[in-house]
C-alpha cells in the first residue's frame, strides 16, 4: 500500500515538473529585444508620439561600425490617438519584444507638458521593468533634433543626458527628479514639482532651467537655469556654488558648500508664517589680484554673502508664490508634519501664496586658499 | 520531535512576515497614516500576552501538543471541536497563503506564468519540506531565517539611506489617539501565527526560557512590521504607497546604489529573499494544517495525509476569481476563527489549566 | 618409528584441488609427517627457511616430545597461533596469506605470520596536497596504515577494532577511535553496519562508504576521505572514528558535517584569521561553482531589468548573435566542462598539458569568434569549474555538480522563483541528512553558539573542548597555554 502510494505521488510529481517544463512563459533572452535607452513623449494635435532610442545589437549598422559607433542605436517613432494606441502601433513596427528596463530618460515635449503628464506617469506605475528612478525632463526643443544631436563622447543620447544630470547633481549644482519622486508628489494633490528642462544650444544638449509642473501634472513655466541657486538649496543636501563678493579693490571668488536647512511652519488665525534658516560653509577660493586677506574683509564677505543667499532664498519663495502660486519647493511636507489635520482641510495652494516668509541665511567661512592676515 | 527557542523564534517570525510586510504599508497609510507604529506597538504587545499563554501551556505541558494536553482538560468532544477549528483555520490560511503568493509573484515577477504553476511549485516544495518532520523543519528555518533577517535589514538600511525622513512626519495624529488602540483587535491577521505553538512539542531543553522567547518573537514582529512600514514611507510617501498593491515591492524597486555596482538595483537580493520567506511561510502553514489532521486521524507520520492536503490545498487556492477575494477570504478567516484560535482557546486552557492546577493543589494538601 | 596415518591427508588433497597456487613443504621426523602449507606470492621465502622449516628440520630429532605447542614455544620464532584442526580455517589462514604447519600426529596446527605482502612505499598525499602539513598519507597496507597512526597516537585509549568483510575477499577493515573520547551510540552504529554488510568482497574504501552510508540520504556522502594519518589523528582527538579498509590508500572519517567538508587539516596550521577566510572562501566557491550558471540564466532570459543599464546592454551586446538561448549555452558548456573534466582523469600525463591547453583555449577562442557561445558564459561556467575545486574533500561536489542541472533547469522554467524554490529544495535535502545521528548541518543548524564560531575561528591554543554535536564522553581538550 505504501509502495503503491509513493508510487502514485512520484507520478504525480513527474507529471507535474513535465507539464511545467514546456512552460518559461516568462524567458525571453535579453538580445532578443529591443532595448529603449531615451523616450520622448509628445502631443501634437490631438495624436500622441513617441520617439525612442533603441541599441542596435545585431542589426547591420552594428556589424559596419563596431562596438563605439553612434550608429549603435536607432530612432523609432509611433503615434496614436491615445497611448494605448500609440503603443500598440509602437509594437506593430519593432523588430522585437520591447525592453524598457535599460531606459535612461524621459522627457516630454512641452506640448505634451502643457496638456498634462499625469496621465503618462501613472501609466508607469504599473509597468514593472519601467524603472520609476529615471530622470525626468522636459524640452522645448523637437524631439528629433534632440535624438539626433548625440554628443561626441556619447553613443547614446540617453546615456549622455543621464550622466549630465546625475554629474551636475554629483557636482552640487543641480537637483534630481526622477518619474518615482514625481509620483510621490502628484499622490499628495496638493504641490507642483519642477523637472530640468532640455534644450538644444551649438550642436549640445545642455539643461538650459527647470519646467514648472502644477499639483495636476500640468505645465505652467520655466525658470531659467542662472536663478537656480535658491531652488537648488531646496532640494539638493550637497548644493556648491560659487559667488563672486566684490570687496574695496578685489573680486573674490567664494566657494559656498550648503550644511544645512531649518524650516519652521506656524498657522495662527489663518496666517502661514514660514521660517527658513539655512547655514552654509563657505572657502575664500580665490581673489583677482595677489595679497592676504584681512579678518575685517573677511567678515565683510561674509556678510555680503548672507545678505545675497537670503535675497536669493526670498526671490525664489516669493515666485513660487506670486508668479506660480504653486508650492513646488516642498514646503507642504513640513507643515503637514506639524499641522495634519489643518492641511487636510485646508486649499494649500491658496494658503501657501499669502504666506509670510522670512529666510535666515548663515555663512561661515572655514577655509580659504588665501592667507589671511591676522 | 521537538524545536529549540532560537528555531521557535523563526517558526513563528516566519509565519507571517512574506504576505503581510508586501500589503502592510497600503493597509497602514490607508487607515492610520503616519501613525501606524502606535498601532503596531498597541498590537504586539497585546498578542504578546497570548503568545506567552500559549507558550506558559505548553511549557507546562511537556512533550504533548494541545492535541494531547486538551483532553485531560476539555474532555475528548471539545479536544477535537477545538482541533477541528485550528484545522480549519489553518486549511484555510495554507490555500490562501498559497493563492496570494502566487498573486504576488504574478503580479511582481513573473507576470506571464500561470498561477496554479506557482501554487503547485511552491506547495510540492513546501510537501517536500514538510514531509521531513519538525526537527529538520526546525533547522532550514534556521539557517534561512538568519539569512532572511540579514537581507531584509540591510535591504531596509537601503531605503532608510534613499529615502525622505521627512515622510514619516507627523509622528502620529493627536487628534485621535483612540483610534489606533481601539483597533487593535482588527490586528489578528497581522500577529496570526504565534498560535502554531500548539502543535509544537516543548521538551525540558526549552526551559522556562520559552514563554520569554514566544513574547519576544511577537514584539519583534510588531517592530519588524514598523521597521517595514515606516521605511516603506520614507521612499514612497504616505500618499503614494496607497496607489501600489505591494508598496513593499515599489519601495524595493526604488533603491539605486550606485556603489554596489551590479547589485545597484536592490531587486535581486530582495526577491530571492521573499520568495524564500514564502517558502518557509507556507511549509510552516501547511506543517500546522497537516500534524492536526494527522492527530485527529491518529495517522502520525503519514505522507498520505500530507499529500492529500497539499493536494486540496490547491485546490481550494484555485477557487477565488482574483487576487483580491482570496485576500478578503483569508482577512475573514482570521477575523472569524483566528480570533477563536489566538484568544479564546488559549484563554480558556489557561483557566482550566489554573483551576485544575488549583484543585490539584487543595487535595495535595494534608 | 610409529607411522600413523595422517589425519590432513583429505583436506590436503581438498585443498590442493581447490587452490593451485599453494605450495607445501613436507618434513618427515620420527613423530610423523609435518607439511608446511604456504602462497609463495604472500610469503616471505627467505623467513619461511630460516624461521620456520630449518628450524624445524634440526630442531624436529633433538627433542623427546614434539607438538603443535612446543614448536611454537621452542622453535619456531615468529608470531604463531594454533589452532584445532578445521579445514575451514586452514584455508581461511592460507588466504590471508599465513603459512599453515601440519603436523599428522597432531590434531591441532599452527598459523604463522610471514606475509610479505607486494606494498608501496608512503608516499605523498595526490588528493589532499598541503604545503605545511605532514606527507605521509595511507597506502593500500593496513598495517602500514595502522603503524602510521599508532605513532603520532601514543593513547592507551586508541582502540582498533578489527572486522573481516566480504564473503570472499575476506578484507580486513580496521575501525579505528579513541575509547573515552568518541561516543559509544556512534561507535556501534559503525561496527553494527559493518557487521551487516553482506557481499561478495570490499576491495576499496569507495565500497565501504556505500554499504556505512543512510540510505535515505545516499545523495549527500555522510563519511569524508581521509588521506594523511595526521587527518585521521586530528579526527581521532575531536572524538571521530576512522575506518581503514585493507587495500585501499583512502580511510573513512565519520561522523562528517557538511561544514567540516570545506575545513582542511593545513587550515589548523595556519593563523586563524586567514583560515576563517579561506573557509570562508570555500563556502562561497561552493555556493558558486552550483548557483553562478542558473543565475546568469535568471538575469539573461527572465529579470535582466535587475541588472544596472550598463550592464543590460553589454550583456545584449555579448549575446547579440549568438543563436542559442541562454539555457542551452550554459546547459552545452557545462556538458562539455563535465566530458573535460572525466577526460583530464584519464588522460596520459604526458600528453595532459597540451590537451588542457588544446580543449580549453583554442575550442574555446573557436567557440566565440565563431559566435556559438558567448564569452560571458564561458567565464561563467569557467569560474564554476574552478570554484568546485576548492574543496579539501571533493566528495562534497559530487551531489552538487548534478543539482547544478537540476537548477538549471528549474531556472529555465520559472526563472528566479523557479531557482530559488530550487535552492530551497536544495537546502532542505541537505539539512535532513544526519551523519550517524548527527545533523548534517551542525554546528550551525542545531545552532551552537561556541562550535560555530570556533569552526571559523579555530586555534588550538583556544580550542579548549571539543565539538557539542559529537556528544564525546569528553568534552575537554585542554586548557591551550599554561
Amino acid at each position: 500500500m505504501k509502495k503503491t502510494f509513493r508510487n502514485s505521488l512520484s507520478i504525480l510529481l513527474a507529471a507535474c515538473i513535465l507539464l511545467t517544463l514546456p512552460g518559461c512563459w516568462d524567458s525571453l533572452d535579453i538580445e532578443t529585444r529591443d532595448i529603449m535607452t531615451a523616450l520622448i513623449v509628445d502631443k501634437k494635435g490631438g495624436e500622441c508620439y513617441f520617439y525612442t532610442e533603441v541599441a542596435n545589437l545585431s542589426g547591420k549598422k552594428s556589424q559596419q561600425n563596431g562596438d563605439q559607433s553612434k550608429d549603435n542605436f536607432s530612432i523609432l517613432t509611433s503615434e496614436g490617438k491615445t497611448f494605448s494606441e500609440a503603443r500598440d502601433d509602437y509594437n506593430r513596427k519593432t523588430v522585437n519584444q520591447v525592453f524598457l528596463g535599460a531606459s535612461r530618460i524621459l522627457i516630454f515635449t512641452n506640448r505634451m507638458a502643457d496638456d498634462g503628464i499625469e496621465e503618462y506617469l501613472n501609466r508607469l506605475r504599473g509597468q514593472l521593468d519601467y524603472r520609476k528612478t529615471i530622470p525626468l525632463s522636459t524640452t522645448f526643443d523637437e524631439p528629433m533634433d534632440i535624438l539626433n544631436d548625440v554628443p561626441e563622447n556619447s553613443a547614446s543620447v540617453g546615456f549622455a543626458i543621464e550622466k549630465n544630470l546625475e554629474s551636475i547633481v554629483k557636482e552640487g549644482t543641480w537637483f534630481s527628479m526622477n518619474v518615482g519622486d514625481a509620483l510621490q508628489v502628484l499622490a499628495s494633490k496638493k504641490a507642483g514639482f519642477l523637472v530640468p528642462d532640455l534644450a538644444v544650444s551649438n550642436k549640445a544638449i545642455t539643461i538650459s532651467g527647470m519646467t514648472v509642473f502644477d499639483q495636476n501634472g500640468k505645465r505652467i513655466g520655466k525658470i531659467s537655469a542662472e536663478n537656480r541657486n535658491g531652488i537648488v538649496y531646496f532640494f539638493n543636501p550637497h548644493a556648491i556654488f560659487f559667488y563672486d563678493i566684490r570687496q574695496g579693490d578685489k573680486k573674490y571668488t567664494v566657494r559656498i558648500i550648503f550644511k544645512k536647512k531649518k524650516i519652521v511652519p506656524a498657522y495662527t488665525g489663518g496666517q502661514l508664517t514660514l521660517q527658513i534658516d539655512m547655514s552654509f560653509n563657505a572657502n575664500l577660493n580665490f581673489a583677482d589680484k595677489l595679497g592676504p586677506v584681512t579678518q575685517e574683509t573677511q567678515t565683510k564677505i561674509q556678510n555680503q554673502l548672507e545678505s545675497r543667499i537670503k535675497q536669493e532664498i526670498e526671490q525664489t519663495v516669493k515666485t513660487s508664490q506670486q508668479k506660480y502660486r504653486c508650492d513646488y519647493l516642498g514646503f507642504y511636507k513640513y507643515f503637514r508634519a506639524s499641522y495634519q489635520k489643518e492641511f487636510e482641510k485646508m486649499n494649500w495652494q491658496d494658503v501657501y501664496s499669502h504666506a509670510q516668509i522670512t529666510a535666515a541665511a548663515h555663512v561661515n567661512i572655514n577655509e580659504s586658499n588665501i592667507p589671511v592676515e591676522s | 520531535m521537538s524545536l529549540t527557542n532560537r528555531q521557535l523564534f523563526f517558526f513563528v517570525f516566519l509565519f507571517t512576515i512574506p504576505f503581510v510586510t508586501s500589503m502592510l504599508p497600503k493597509m497602514m497609510a490607508d487607515s492610520f497614516g503616519t501613525g501606524a507604529w502606535i498601532y503596531l506597538t498597541a498590537a504586539s504587545l497585546f498578542y504578546s500576552v497570548f503568545a506567552g499563554i500559549i507558550a506558559y501551556l505548553g511549557f507546562s505541558n511537556r512533550g504533548k501538543t494541545l492535541f494531547e494536553y486538551s483532553r485531560p482538560l476539555v474532555g475528548k468532544f471539545l479536544t477535537y471541536c477545538f482541533s477541528l477549528i485550528y484545522f480549519v483555520n489553518f486549511f484555510i490560511y495554507t490555500s490562501t497563503t498559497a493563492r496570494s503568493m502566487a498573486e504576488i509573484i504574478h503580479a511582481e515577477v513573473m507576470v506571464n506564468t500561470p498561477r496554479w504553476v506557482v501554487m503547485a511549485v511552491t506547495l510540492a516544495a513546501a510537501g517536500y519540506a514538510v514531509s521531513k518532520g519538525l526537527t529538520n523543519l526546525g533547522r532550514i528555518f534556521e539557517i534561512m531565517g538568519i539569512l532572511i533577517l540579514t537581507v531584509s535589514i540591510f535591504t531596509r538600511f537601503l531605503t532608510i539611506a534613499q529615502g525622505d525622513v521627512l515622510n514619516l512626519l507627523p509622528v502620529m495624529d493627536i487628534a485621535e489617539p483612540k483610534k489606533y488602540v481601539s483597533m487593535v483587535p482588527s490586528s489578528l491577521f497581522l500577529f496570526s501565527g504565534f498560535e502554531l505553538m500548539t502543535i509544537i512539542p516543548f521538551t525540558k531543553r526549552n526551559g522556562t526560557k520559552v514563554m520569554g522567547t514566544a513574547v519576544f518573537t511577537v514584539l519583534f514582529i510588531g517592530f519588524f512590521y514598523i521597521f517595514a512600514t515606516e521605511t516603506t514611507y520614507m521612499i514612497l510617501g504616505v500618499d503614494d504607497c496607497s496607489n501600489y498593491n505591494y508598496p513593499l515591492f515599489t519601495a524595493v524597486r526604488r533603491i539605486d546604489v550606485n556603489a554596489l555596482q551590479f547589485l545597484k538595483r536592490g531587486d535581486l537580493i530582495f526577491i530571492i529573499t521573499w520568495i524564500t520567506e514564502a517558502f518557509c511561510n507556507l511549509s510552516i502553514i501547511l506543517f500546522a494544517t497537516v500534524e492536526y489532521a494527522r492527530k485527529m486521524l491518529a495517522k502520525q507520520g503519514s505522507n498520505f495525509v500530507l499529500a492529500a492536503i497539499g493536494i486540496l490545498a490547491f485546490a481550494a487556492g484555485l477557487l477565488p476569481s482574483s487576487a483580491a477575494m482570496a485576500e478578503s477570504l483569508a482577512l475573514h478567516t482570521s477575523f472569524y476563527l483566528s480570533g477563536f484560535t489566538m484568544i479564546t482557546i488559549p484563554l480558556i486552557f489557561f483557566i482550566t489549566q489554573k483551576v485544575k492546577n488549583h484543585e490539584k493543589n487543595i487535595s495535595e494538601q494534608p | 618409528m610409529i607411522i600413523r596415518k595422517n589425519p590432513y591427508r583429505e583436506i590436503l588433497s581438498g585443498v590442493e584441488a581447490q587452490c593451485s597456487d599453494i605450495s607445501k613443504k613436507i618434513i618427515k621426523c620420527e613423530f610423523g609427517e609435518i607439511t608446511v602449507l604456504f602462497i609463495r606470492q604472500l610469503t616471505d621465502m627467505e623467513l619461511l627457511f630460516n624461521q620456520i622449516v630449518k628450524p624445524i628440520m634440526t630442531q624436529a630429532g633433538s627433542v623427546d616430545r614434539l607438538n603443535a605447542d612446543i614448536i611454537a614455544c621452542r622453535i619456531v620464532s615468529t608470531e604463531i597461533s594454533i589452532y584445532k584442526m578445521d579445514r575451514n580455517m586452514i584455508v581461511e589462514n592460507l588466504m590471508n596469506g599465513m603459512t599453515v604447519i601440519l603436523l599428522s600426529w597432531d590434531k591441532n596446527f599452527l598459523s604463522a605470520n610471514i606475509r610479505s605482502v607486494a606494498k608501496k612505499s608512503i608516499d605523498s598525499p595526490e588528493l589532499f596536497y598541503t604545503i605545511r602539513g605532514p606527507k605521509d598519507c595511507f597506502t593500500e597496507n593496513l598495517d602500514i596504515n595502522l603503524s602510521l597512526i599508532r605513532y603520532r597516537m601514543k593513547d592507551p585509549e586508541l582502540k582498533i577494532n578489527l572486522l573481516r568483510v566480504g564473503r570472499r575477499t575476506k578484507s580486513r577493515v580496521a575501525v579505528v577511535y579513541i575509547n573515552d573520547i568518541a561516543n559509544e551510540t556512534i561507535v556501534n552504529d559503525v561496527l553494527q553496519r559493518i557487521n551487516a554488510i553482506d557481499t561478495d568482497g570490499i576491495i576499496a574504501s569507495g565500497e565501504l562508504q556505500s554499504f556505512l552510508q543512510n540510505r535515505r540520504s545516499v545523495f549527500f556522502p555522510q563519511v569524508g576521505l581521509v588521506e594523511r594519518s595526521d587527518m585521521a589523528c586530528t579526527g581521532l582527538l575531536e572524538g571521530k572514528i576512522v575506518i581503514i579498509a585493507e587495500g585501499s590508500g583512502i580511510a573513512l572519517i565519520a561522523p562528517k558535517t557538511l561544514a567540516e567538508f570545506l575545513w582542511s587539516c593545513d587550515d589548523d596550521y595556519d593563523h586563524k584569521y586567514l583560515a576563517a577566510f579561506i573557509k570562508v572562501l570555500r563556502a562561497f566557491a561552493l555556493v558558486f561553482s552550483f548557483t553562478l550558471g542558473s543565475l546568469y540564466i535568471a538575469l539573461t532570459s527572465f529579470h535582466p531589468d535587475i541588472l544596472p543599464a550598463d550592464y543590460i546592454l553589454t550583456l545584449a551586446k555579448l549575446r547579440a548573435n549568438v543563436p542559442l538561448n541562454a539555457f542551452t549555452t550554459i546547459f552545452l558548456l557545462e556538458i562539455v566542462v563535465e566530458i573535460l573534466r572525466e577526460a583530464l582523469l584519464r588522460v596520459p600525463r604526458q600528453i595532459g598539458p597540451a590537451i588542457g591547453i588544446a580543449g580549453a583555449i583554442i575550442i574555446g577562442q573557436a567557440a566565440i569568434s565563431s559566435h556559438v557561445f558567448d564569452p560571458l558564459s564561458l567565464i561563467i561556467v569557467s569560474l564554476s569549474f574552478l570554484a568546485s575545486f576548492a574543496m579539501p574533500d571533493y566528495t562534497i561536489m559530487n551531489p552538487f555538480r548534478l543539482l547544478k542541472f537540476f537548477l538549471m533547469i528549474a531556472t529555465a522554467t520559472l526563472g528566479l522563483f523557479g531557482f530559488t524554490i530550487g535552492f530551497c529544495v536544495i537546502i532542505t535535502s541537505i539539512v535532513s541528512v544526519n551523519s550517524f545521528g548527527v545533523a548534517y548541518t551542525a554546528p550551525y543548524a542545531p545552532y551552537h553558539r561556541h562550535d560555530a564560531l570556533k569552526s571559523i575561528f579555530y586555534s588550538k591554543n583556544s580550542a579548549s573542548t571539543r565539538p557539542a554535536f559529537l556528544r564525546t564522553k569528553d568534552h575537554t581538550r585542554g586548557n591551550g597555554r599554561k
